[in-house]
């Protein structure tokens, strides 16, 4: 009897265990996350995908600082201010595969090119109450990838090009010739184009529209050498009524001293839903909300280190960084003398008013003997050293909050005085804006051998700010780009206008001052006309070569 | 096992062959030992039947052992077991029996307990004696001993002690000497003379013969062992500061590698052996910690130093295969107190240390008056120097200029030279008491225990403290059933944040703290926030680690046969808060975070041991068990207070739109058996086979269960017949072992692909936020375990009367399978995916020698060396052969090269400086300037230097970061009741090993002019390049080339790391004050280093940045026994 006790006892403790089953056991459940094959099963979460691409978009645009600053910084417009071997002060040493820019700029896109393919193929399985409705999305999806690809292409020329979803760990790419990236460009264009809403039937502000597509299109359109449907998608654009150029002053600060150019860069004057019609697209920015997305550093990097100034008695010349001067600037980068100088060919035009490019300011430090005097006029920072122009050069207006930083980054209410933070544009940013479409349009009549209507377009735009009328026969295609330097400094990335213009090597050349001679005399080399391939990316591709790019070896 | 055998003239081993103690430790044996003291009644209660004719005398004494708890002691030479008996017995009482039995032989019996020894009468106290000798043999506590054999030297005469450790001799020759042997305990010597009453107190061989090995759901003794088991020194453990009792273990078992500690609670990094797979992460290498027989996942330094017993460490492959799927790093075996030696006398112990620490070695930042000297320096090439030598400085140039912040040009101007760091650092200090309470009786033994810690580390604000409680209790219910736990709680503050080594560091000397108004800066350099607010952070971090195993072992009827069942749960608690009031442009941020972690643990384990036909010896271990873990957190956090004095306590107080919640919950589950056979004949020959299944959720959905098997062998040289004559080896085992084992390597859900989701965009102004989402990583259903393939040679000697012993082992250890994470095109999208796909080897040696120098009544010297060396080799990666060359590629990019360790540092070799004069004549290579290091050009597209630098073809092999070998050396000295310990500790880089980076420049706040124009720097020491220093150690101050390149420097270094001194006050002073003992102890740590190393301390590796040093410790301490 004794051994059966031991027995049972034994019996049952083992049977405990063993009833257990193993495979149910040790199958994992996931508890705070989310699986793919769960995440893109309905219209609502493929929204959620989409929206990923925006959020995307604005990383490399305006999230990523010092790597997008480069695509500035490195041209005809802008240049790294802080010394003449910092960051990528030269093209023929700075620009190389291990270029970590470089890398950002090829990951970066081609991370949204993989989240829009997962999301184009796995919302076939999705039921949709309406075709138009799920093509719709397919669309949206679609522009991005064509935006992503059109902007590695003008980089990097040829590149991988892969429109399906990655699941295994696939290590043998090749470049496609670049014409097969930009028919593919095409091809998504066309359908978003087909697919997506009109400016008033998108379903919140911010979200693509139609005109979009027919912008980018115009933009791929002259790359290709297709000038005639480059005119046409313009056209469609210029002519949707939805659309037109801001001519008079309007938006949140209309009273005060300013002029239509400087409203439309204000806070809050940015969006279509604002009043803005000449917006077509606008990367979204919200002060302090999830998913407001990290402010744009512009500010920061591109006003000048002022508030360090010392005037000829080595005195302070600022009492601090303020808001009415634009904050608390740290002149990494600034503007060229050709775009600050050389490029206005107008006295009238708004784009260079006092409102919008301030090249004087008030000295506002009591202590200072040129207290209240103009800070270059007075000549009080005439002995202060600043070669490169780092501490002053001018505050552009258009990137700038100016006198109008958030109140959490006021340090002081009564002096203006701003927190270190105070170095952002807290704005939204046009990606497209009409004005833009009219350049393009421009561009595609030049490229054809029309001047006469490049000249009416670009016309438009000078009209509406004042700018003397340009004649058609001194249109050719660096006064087109001068024009869009005038127009769009800051907002368009002038190295891809540069790059897909073909105009980079000479303009750099010419204009950039540490390869022109007026600071230092880098080289820029004919192969410089497009970026490297990053080491990294041909070293982790180990079971096919993907080629460096000419020059780059 | 309980049978008697012959006595041979083997000199200590005497004794050891004889008693064939059924219990496998000397702890157990001592139990039963003391149990026979208080209890007779069992030869009383007792009645047999047995019924024999013609039966040996031998058999029918195994007969009566098998059927009864009896069991007998007697010398074959002396006692005549052959003869032939017939008898028959019904429910008689032991005497009874016995009497018959001997009825008529010159046999006499004494019975103890189960205990019954039988002698010869010429040995037993009623024969006439002529000359005698007589005395009591007692234990080190002044308890009789039982059974203790006393010869007399070079005869097989002599006696065994009585139930009261009493003996008596008699016709004993006039140059006599007497020799008391009993299993566990030196055997002593002593010399009869004149003498008449020698009383003995036998002393427990430390570094016994007997001593056992914990190896994973069992103990085996040492001697038994057939793979790498080591039992780790814990004697000073508790006398110097060592907070968490990994530090103990710093340098003294050959293999168990343990880094230093350089703030306050932590726990050292440590791991056994070379690095089993392709990370050289401490967590990925980091030996799986098992206490009390259950696996382990909290933090070591929860653990109470005064509560633990003894350290074992399983280091090859045979030995940690019990422990499947976790075992491929090493394991190390945690084993509590239990009760006291003493049988029914409860000890109360109280120790006490206090510790006091200053740093063994100090960069210190310049004062304002050096700074001032260097910081132009900085610039000279941006003005502040006159081209075209810029040898002249630039008098039109004004370096304040670069200042970044109007606070430094008014400190500047004032003339400030704010000590910062002086500031945020002091000496450290730790104390800590200890009291517990152990005792034994006839049915329960149990210790109860109680500990407070508290340390003050070297920053500020760097504090911590815990409590510990302990209860022990093993109940014996039943002569069957024994019941108990061992239970701990561990609460423990972690709270307080430092201003870190950074900011109080790098702050310029003319930042001010406070401003005119006597108020504190917020921003004194312009950036970052004044180490001051940063301390004021209000912070709470406690920390609560409950853990409870409770057990019951079964003795089943089969002879031998028992199951124990044994339940455990972890639960571990973090809550974790914090208030910043100066976040957010000083509008507050405030978090709180609670974390759960619980686990459950069921180990069933049957064990059978029997010894058949007297020679073979069996021991089977079966295992079933099953575990869970569970850990999850939440985190609430809110920002932007209005009104902020309840800080964390009331986070709804902050703007409700700003709130944010985060929560997480993992769970992962094990299932696995384990079988185990330990087998030797005549202890001389020993096997051991084990195989373990292994079942971890975490693994992909195709491959969730691992079988690893393993064989081990030994053999006793020393035993062997041929070897009886070699006089100067007392013990030899030679022992090889083979096997596979485990590394899990994946955490919970990475085989699964991944969707990241969150607040991405708000579209329009005023808008509502929209989530955004997208897959973060691929799903892998083939992902496993990796397996670890190793062999272990080794031998284990004593030679010159034991006084010389020592254990060499080889290992070589291959692992497969190696998770490795596969770098993607960024093409993908994706960065990596993990795959188990790679190949590393290790091989090494451990030794440990130890030898006994002086050994008197007064003096005691020993001395112990430990080496160690281990090499790792990278055999495979992803096997990709793309050149053809029919030798698999190196993975440059990952830093893996086939063939090397993968310590290897890649890199640029740096041949020189480019000088001003290269770039004059245009020689300098383009992205190079003068004064950045020169760089190798080591080949190019072609195979040949082309004269340009590229990252493809002129970067190679340095050096390795891994060490070249260990070397740890103890001396034991002691006088009477003084004892001195010191221990040496060295890590040794040899030609081209144990390279780090002490370079300043890659340190990022050094890196380059615009850092180094608000960074203050170290005084002295940093030789860097300038127009008048060309041929400096370090690049110029303020960029380097685009292509870098970094200085290394070897980190070897010798280390006086332990020094211990302890005074035991004699007995006779003790005792009188009704102690039982007290020691006094005083002992250093981290006194002294030998190294080349230019940065805070080679052994942390920490270089020539901003950082904290190793703290040297000296401590007084007191330990009361009562």
């Amino acid at each position: 009897m004794k051994n059966i006790k031991y027995i049972a006892l034994i019996f049952l403790m083992t049977s405990m265990v063993m009833s257990c089953d193993e495979q149910e056991f040790l199958n994992e459940v996931p508890y705070d996350f989310y699986s793919p094959e769960n995440s893109f099963s309905t219209p609502e979460q493929i929204d959620i995908a989409v929206v990923q691409l925006y959020a995307r978009t604005r990383s490399i645009y305006v999230e990523s600082s010092v790597n997008t600053f480069a695509f500035h910084y490195i041209t005809d417009v802008g240049f790294d201010c802080i010394s003449t071997t910092h960051a990528l002060a030269s093209w023929n040493d700075n620009i190389n595969p291990n270029t970590g820019e470089v890398f950002w700029a090829w990951s970066s896109f081609f991370k949204i090119i993989t989240d829009a393919n997962t999301l184009i193929d796995r919302i076939e399985f999705v039921e949709y109450d309406s075709e138009a409705e799920k093509n719709a999305k397919i669309g949206e999806a679609m522009f991005f990838r064509a935006f992503a690809y059109r902007s590695l292409a003008i980089l990097f020329g040829d590149v991988p090009l892969i429109t399906e979803e990655v699941t295994s760990p696939k290590r043998d790419f090749v470049r496609a010739p670049v014409a097969d990236v930009w028919d593919q460009v095409v091809e998504d264009l066309l359908f978003a184009e087909a697919n997506l809403p009109g400016a008033n039937d998108i379903a919140q502000d911010g979200r693509i529209a139609k005109a979009a597509a027919r912008h980018l299109l115009a933009e791929v359109y002259i790359t290709k050498q297709e000038y005639d449907k480059a005119i046409a998608a313009a056209t469609s654009v210029i002519d949707d009524p939805d659309y037109q150029l801001m001519e008079s002053r309007f938006g949140s600060r209309i009273d005060e001293p300013g002029d239509v150019y400087w409203d439309l860069f204000r806070r809050g004057n940015v969006n279509r839903g604002n009043g803005n019609t000449e917006a077509i697209w606008v990367s979204q920015y919200e002060h302090l909300q999830p998913g407001g997305g990290s402010p744009d550093n512009l500010a920061r990097f591109l006003a000048p280190l002022y508030w360090q100034l010392k005037d000829n008695d080595g005195v302070n010349c600022f009492f601090s960084h303020s808001s009415q001067n634009g904050g608390r600037g740290i002149g990494w980068w600034r503007a060229t003398d050709f775009m600050l100088d050389e490029i206005w060919d107008s006295d009238n035009d708004m784009r260079n008013s006092e409102h919008n490019v301030i090249r004087d300011v008030v000295i506002d430090n009591p202590e200072s003997a040129y207290y209240g005097q103009m800070l270059v006029a007075s000549g009080a920072i005439s002995n202060f050293s600043d070669p490169l122009r780092r501490y002053w050069s001018a505050i552009w207006a258009k990137s700038n909050p100016i006198g109008n930083f958030p109140d959490d980054l006021i340090a002081n209410p009564e002096t203006g005085q701003t927190a270190n933070q105070a170095s952002s544009t807290f704005n939204d940013r046009y990606m497209m804006r009409l004005a833009e479409t009219y350049l393009l349009r421009a561009e595609a009549y030049l490229m054809k051998g029309d001047q006469a209507n490049a000249a009416k377009d670009i016309n438009i735009v000078r009209a509406r700010v004042n700018a003397d009328p340009v004649a058609a026969g001194d249109v050719d295609l660096d006064f087109l780009l001068d024009e869009r330097a005038r127009e769009l400094f800051t907002e368009e990335f002038r190295l891809f206008t540069l790059m897909r213009t073909g105009k980079l090597v000479e303009r750099v050349r010419k204009h950039h001052p540490y390869h022109n001679g007026q600071h230092e005399s880098y080289p820029i080399n004919d192969y410089n006309k497009l970026w490297p391939i990053p080491d990294s990316e041909i070293e982790k591709n180990t079971e096919a070569v993907i080629e460096q790019n000419a020059g780059y070896n | 096992m309980k049978k008697t055998k012959t006595f041979h003239e083997c000199g200590n081993h005497v004794l050891l062959k004889t008693l064939r103690i059924m219990r496998i430790t000397l702890f157990l044996l001592l139990v039963s030992v003391l149990q026979t003291i208080a209890n007779d009644a069992y030869s009383q209660k007792t009645r047999l039947s047995l019924n024999v004719s013609n039966t040996k005398l031998e058999d029918v004494l195994d007969e009566i052992e098998d059927r009864s708890e009896f069991y007998f002691l007697y010398n074959e030479k002396l006692v005549n077991t052959n003869r032939e008996v017939s008898f028959s017995f019904n429910s008689q009482r032991i005497d009874e029996i016995l009497n018959s039995l001997f009825e008529g032989t010159d046999v006499v019996y004494s019975i103890a307990d189960r205990k019954i020894i039988l002698v010869p009468s010429y040995l037993s106290e009623n024969v006439v004696q002529q000359q005698s000798v007589s005395g009591t043999v007692t234990d080190e506590d002044g308890l009789p001993l039982p059974g203790v054999t006393v010869l007399i030297k070079g005869t097989t005469q002599g006696t065994i002690t009585n139930n009261d450790g009493e003996y008596q001799l008699t016709n004993i020759p006039e140059d006599a000497t007497l020799v008391f042997s009993f299993v566990g305990m030196l055997t002593q010597e002593v010399v009869v003379g004149n003498q008449t009453t020698i009383d003995v107190e036998m002393v427990v061989d430390a570094i016994g013969i007997e001593e056992v090995v914990a190896i994973g759901y069992g103990t085996v003794k040492k001697r038994d062992l057939t793979g790498s088991a080591v039992s780790a020194d814990l004697d000073i453990a508790n006398e110097t500061s060592n907070v968490s009792i990994m530090q103990a273990l710093q340098g003294k078992v050959a293999g168990l590698n343990v880094g230093p500690v350089t703030s306050a609670g932590a726990n050292p990094s440590f791991s056994v052996r070379g690095i089993s797979t392709l990370s050289t992460s401490g967590a990925a290498n980091a030996p799986l910690i098992v206490l009390d027989g259950i696996i382990y996942t909290g933090s070591i330094v929860d653990l109470n130093t005064a509560d633990i017993e003894s350290i074992d460490v399983l280091k090859d492959v045979s030995a940690s295969a019990v422990y499947g799927t976790q075992g491929a790093n090493g394991v190390i075996l945690i084993t509590t107190k239990s009760g006291s030696k003493q049988f029914n006398k409860p000890t109360i112990n109280y120790s006490s240390t206090f510790t006091l620490q200053n740093p063994s070695n100090k960069l210190e930042p310049m004062n304002a008056e050096e700074y001032e000297e260097f910081y132009p320096d900085v610039f000279w090439a941006r003005g502040g120097r006159l081209a075209p030598d810029y040898l002249q400085v630039n008098p039109d140039y004004d370096w304040r200029n670069n200042f970044k912040a109007l606070n430094i040009n008014e400190g500047y101007a004032n003339g400030a030279d704010y000590p910062w760091w002086d500031s945020f650092k002091s000496n450290g200090q730790i104390q800590s008491h200890n009291i517990s309470l152990q005792g034994r009786n006839e049915n329960l033994t149990y210790f109860l225990s109680g500990g407070f810690t508290d340390q003050d580390g070297y920053l500020r604000n760097d504090d911590y403290s815990k409590y510990n409680f302990r209860i022990n209790i093993d109940a014996k219910v039943t002569n069957w059933l024994n019941v108990g736990t061992q239970t701990f709680a561990t609460i423990s503050d972690y709270s307080g944040v430092t201003a870190g080594n950074q900011v109080p560091f790098l702050l310029q000397p003319w930042a001010q703290a406070y401003n005119s108004d006597e108020e504190l800066v917020p921003q004194p350099e312009g950036g970052w926030l004044s180490p001051y607010l940063i301390i004021q952070q209000d912070n709470s971090d406690i920390r609560t680690n409950l853990f409870s195993n409770l057990f019951a072992k079964i003795k089943l009827p089969l002879e031998g046969l028992t199951f124990e069942t044994k339940y455990s749960n972890n639960y571990r608690r973090s809550d974790y808060s914090i208030f910043n009031p100066h976040a957010n442009s000083f509008q507050g941020a405030a978090r709180k975070t609670h974390g759960i972690f619980r686990s459950w643990t069921w180990d069933n384990i049957v064990n059978y041991t029997k010894t058949f036909n007297n020679d073979h010896n069996v021991n089977v271990t079966l295992l079933y068990g099953a575990e869970e873990r569970t850990n999850s957190s939440t985190t609430a956090a809110s920002r932007n207070f209005e009104v902020d004095f309840l800080g964390y306590n009331r986070l709804e107080a902050g703007d409700p739109t700003l709130n944010s919640v985060n929560s997480d919950k993992w769970v992962s589950n094990s299932i696995y058996q384990m079988a185990r056979l330990l087998y030797n004949y005549k202890y001389k020959y020993f096997l051991t086979a084990t195989i373990r299944r292994d079942g971890f959720s975490g693994f992909g959905r195709n491959n969730k269960i691992a079988t690893f098997p393993s064989v081990g062998l030994a053999w006793t040289l020393s035993e062997e017949t041929f070897m009886q004559n070699v006089d100067i080896i007392d013990y030899l085992k030679l022992k090889a072992s083979y096997g596979q084992t485990g590394r899990r390597g994946i955490s919970p859900y990475s085989t699964l692909a991944k969707v990241s989701s969150g607040p991405s965009m708000v579209f329009g102004d005023g808008g509502e936020t929209f989530l955004g989402q997208s897959i973060v990583s691929l799903a892998n259903d083939n992902l496993r375990w990796e397996t670890t393939t190793g062999f272990n040679g080794g031998l284990d000697f004593e030679v010159l009367n034991s006084r010389l012993s020592g254990s060499f082992d080889y290992y070589e250890n291959t692992t497969e399978d190696i998770l490795f994470s596969i770098v993607l095109p960024r093409v993908t999208g994706f960065n990596s995916i993990a795959d188990n796909i790679a190949e590393v080897s290790n091989n090494g040696i451990d030794v440990s020698l130890s030898g006994t120098i002086v050994k008197n009544n007064d003096w005691n010297w020993t001395t112990s060396v430990v080496y160690s060396r281990s090499r790792n080799k990278i055999e495979s990666i992803i096997g990709a052969d793309n050149d053809g060359d029919g030798i698999e590629d190196d993975l440059v990019s990952s830093r893996l090269f086939i063939g090397e360790p993968q310590t290897v540092l890649y890199h640029y070799e740096i041949e020189g400086m480019w000088q001003l004069a290269d770039q004059e004549n245009g020689s300098i290579w383009p992205g190079f300037l003068p004064g950045t290091y020169k760089l190798k050009d080591i080949s190019g597209p072609d195979g040949e230097p082309d004269g340009t630098i590229s990252s493809l073809y002129d970067q190679k092999i340095l050096g390795y970061t891994d060490p070249a070998y260990r070397v740890g050396v103890t001396n034991n000295v002691s006088y009477k009741n003084w004892n001195l310990y010191v221990f040496i500790n060295s890590i040794q880089g040899g030609k081209d090993r144990y390279y780090g980076s002490d370079d300043p420049n890659s340190y990022l706040f050094w890196n380059n002019a615009d850092q180094l124009s608000y960074s203050n720097v170290p005084k002295g020491a940093w030789d860097y390049w300038m127009p008048e220093n060309p041929d400096a150690k370090y690049r110029r101050l303020d960029t380097g080339s685009s292509y870098g390149g970094i200085r290394y420097t070897q980190r070897s270094f010798i280390r006086l790391q332990d020094v211990s001194l302890s005074y035991t006050i004699p007995k006779s002073v003790v005792n009188k004050l009704t102690l039982n003992n007290v020691k006094v102890f005083v002992s250093g740590k981290n006194l002294f280093t030998i190294t080349d190393w230019a940065g805070w301390d080679p052994e942390t590796g920490v270089g020539f940045t901003t950082g904290v040093p190793l703290m040297r410790s000296y401590t007084i301490g007191l330990n009361v026994e009562l």
